[in-house]
């Protein structure tokens, strides 16, 4: 058996308490015999020979939290018999399944009871009234500064905000709001490429471990011969292929593509929350796909306006690569969309859902 | 447990190691596990960040404990990290505070029955309504920014009512003080004290990193009035220590505090992997106590009975809900104020909290605002059937 490549886990029970011991932080002597391909139980042999000295079965306690690089038992021989670890093959990654979940009311009515009469005495109800928090909210609305500013373009697009009349002054405007714009997608895009790192990630972690949930497509119907590993790394490449091409077009405006504009900022502060949940070791693939479906369909309205912006100011040239861009999104929504209706529909119950 | 301070060696600190994957393992569910498993974990992270503020002051007044000092603190901040890396990331700051608020209570609550000391316990209770307070006051928050149920956290524990009101715990600094306890005073006092020191530095520390990271300004202003009250409480609980303990003696009560509460964690944990972490560091403390046992013996030259007394643990925190406790001492001592170190009825306040209050209620009081005309529900206040719906 090769060390780190199994998904073996040995119980060691005791005095009634289960404590699982993860099969590769067994200490070098202790292997499951024999267990086979696939096997589902197995004995823990002590192998012996290598000891450095003789622990009481109290140590065991301490395997779930010990190294191999602290080799504090090596060799047990009373063990064997008077304390057998079990081997059970664990899924590598949970399904989410029915459990011990607390946090329901109704699960302890008779406390909820008690802490309603406790509401009845102290707290009683009164009609709801949240004015006060309206008027202070409202309050600092009104005297809040900015976010932060846009970053000023260094040519064409100053020049023109810079101009008198009140026709120009709204061209300036529009431009700058544009060129905010413009930002906001292309940390988007930027953070997409992360996004779609961690999804692949997470994919490849099920994948390994011997499940292959998602079925080829591109979105359309048709017969593929993309993998969907190939899916997922050729929308990544396209995500990256968007910031760069938005990076290029900021270039040519005359504005500096590195900087961070407000809706740039307040994007990101929206999209955070999809990066805890995809990086989470415990979430399932059917839930990260439910979040990446969050950032394309945001993504798609974000290029549908984003080519109604560039219209409007006058932007002719960067309405193809604008469009190429929405029908890539488009196709995007299309791939994940079907994912997860897939694995909702015909694969509750695994570790991908 | 039968742990004896005086006998039991633990683990040496030699061999206290942990990787990094150690120390970040798998978190606790929000969802799944028992509340006072997170409890708990808030519990002894504060223990440890204490035990290691108490070491950084040590090493600052004490020459010939440097070495032992540092090597003791490199391993309590690795304790530390083990234990609030067992925090999942789903949990929200607002969860995360709904969590701490329970731990005040229903330590401080077990606490309050443990200590001998009547005058020390009437202070333990006094504090114990305020974070009570606390905790219907960011129970409304929690409903009415984030539309979740703090009972989601709580799990029918711990009532979510309001006590002596948050408006109200606004002291001047002179009556947040306590007399200390006595030279004399039985182990379980020591214990009791600095325990909840630990916890209450750690609550403030907590929403004064968080506080800032909210947009809602409702949010800003609750956790900077609340912060400020926690940091009341740090006082209040830090000066029942007494202030004629070497600093060393101080080291040696720490260390004997987390021995005494990991022992305490260990006997009442439910979940089996959080209950190896706390017999693994029962067993390091053990190993900590030693180090300070010598350094006290040897640089003070003094009888550490002096200290600990016979050198067995006095009887463990209850980590169950003491509903009954806590609303018994509503009804009885919410009226109850500070003048300098008495505890008075209200009209007999100290005359300097009343004028720092109004000044800092100038404004208005967010606690109050937040929680106005908020009754807790099950399922939040939305299901109340007096709320209209399209």
């Amino acid at each position: 058996m090769e060390r780190g490549h199994n998904r073996l886990v040995p119980a060691a029970v005791m005095g009634g308490t289960t404590r699982r011991i993860p099969l590769m932080l067994l200490p070098p002597g202790y292997w499951p015999a024999r267990p086979g391909k696939g096997a589902r139980w197995g004995r823990v042999h002590c192998r012996g020979g290598s000891a450095r000295r003789t622990l009481g079965h109290a140590d065991w306690r301490y395997w779930s939290l010990e190294s191999l690089s602290v080799p504090t038992v090596t060799c047990c021989s009373t063990c064997k018999d008077a304390l057998p670890p079990i081997f059970k093959r664990e899924a590598y990654m949970e399904a989410t399944a029915p459990g011990p979940n607390r946090t329901g009311a109704a699960l302890v009515q008779n406390e909820v009871n008690l802490m309603l009469e406790a509401v009845r005495d102290l707290s009683p109800p009164i009609p709801i009234s949240t004015l006060q928090i309206d008027v202070e909210r409202q309050s600092y609305i009104v005297e809040a500064d900015s976010v932060g500013s846009i970053p000023p373009p260094k040519s064409s697009l100053k020049r023109a905000a810079a101009k008198g009349s009140a026709k120009t002054k709204s061209a300036g405007a529009n431009a700058e709001v544009f060129l905010d714009k413009l930002g906001e997608r292309i940390a988007f895009e930027r953070t997409g490429t992360r996004l779609y790192d961690a999804l692949i990630t997470k994919y490849l972690a099920l994948h390994n471990a011997g499940g292959e949930v998602l079925p080829p497509t591109d979105g359309t119907g048709e017969a593929v011969e993309e993998t969907a590993l190939q899916t997922l790394q050729r929308i990544r490449a396209e995500e990256l292929g968007h910031f760069r091409m938005l990076c290029e077009s900021v270039v040519k405006l005359g504005a500096d593509p590195t900087a961070q504009t407000p809706c740039a900022d307040v994007a990101a502060a929206a999209s955070s929350g999809l990066i805890q949940v995809i990086t989470d070791p415990r979430t399932t693939l059917a839930q990260c796909l439910n979040t990446i479906l969050t950032a394309e369909l945001t993504d798609n309205a974000g290029w549908e306006l984003l080519g109604q912006l560039a219209q409007e100011a006058g932007h002719n040239e960067l309405g193809v690569p604008f469009s190429q861009a929405l029908e890539a999104e488009q196709r995007h929504l299309v791939i994940i969309r079907d994912w997860l209706k897939l694995l909702l529909t015909t694969e509750a119950g695994t570790a991908a859902v | 447990m039968g742990i004896d301070l005086l006998r039991d060696k633990g683990t040496p600190v030699s061999q206290q190691r942990m990787s990094w994957k150690d120390m970040v393992g798998k978190p606790i569910s929000k969802l799944d596990d028992d509340a006072f498993t997170r409890v708990r974990i808030i519990l002894m992270n504060g223990l440890e960040l204490d035990s290691l503020r108490t070491k950084q002051v040590a090493l600052r007044m004490n020459r010939d404990a440097r070495v032992q000092l540092a090597e003791l603190m490199r391993v309590e901040q690795h304790q530390a990290t083990t234990i609030n890396w067992l925090i999942g990331a789903d949990h929200s700051p607002i969860e995360t505070t709904i969590g701490y608020e329970q731990t005040a209570i229903e330590v401080t609550a077990s606490v309050a029955q443990l200590e001998p000391d009547t005058y020390l316990a009437c202070g333990y209770r006094y504090a114990l309504l305020e974070d009570f307070d606390h905790l219907y006051r960011y129970a409304a928050l929690l409903d009415r920014l984030e539309g979740k149920d703090a009972n989601n956290i709580i799990q029918g524990y711990t009532d979510i009512v309001p006590a002596r009101p948050t408006i109200a715990h606004h002291r001047a600094p002179e009556h947040d003080l306590l007399r200390p306890y006595g030279s004399d005073a039985p182990l379980a006092t020591k214990l009791n004290a600095v325990t909840l020191v630990g916890g209450e530095y750690q609550t403030h520390d907590y929403y004064m990193n968080i506080g800032p990271l909210f947009a809602d300004p409702l949010a800003r202003q609750l956790y900077a009035e609340i912060a400020s009250v926690e940091s009341q409480h740090i006082t209040h609980y830090g000066s029942m220590l007494n202030p004629d303990e070497s600093v060393l003696e101080k080291l040696l009560v720490s260390e004997a505090c987390e021995v005494w509460n990991y022992a305490g964690c260990l006997e009442q944990e439910s979940n089996p992997r959080v209950k190896a972490i706390w017999e693994k560091f029962l067993d390091y403390e053990l190993g900590h106590f030693q180090v300070a046992l010598k350094l006290f013996k040897e640089l003070e030259r003094r009888d550490p009975a002096e200290v600990l007394g016979d050198g067995r643990l006095p009887p463990f925190i209850q980590f169950e809900s003491h509903r009954r406790f806590v609303r018994e001492t509503i009804a009885r001592e919410t009226s109850l104020r500070k003048d300098g170190v008495q505890f008075v009825q209200e009209d007999a306040e100290g005359a300097s909290s009343i004028a720092y209050r109004e000044a800092v209620n100038a404004a208005g009081s967010p606690s109050s605002t937040v929680s106005h005309t908020y009754s807790w529900m099950p399922g939040t206040e939305l299901m109340r059937s007096g709320v209209k719906a399209a």
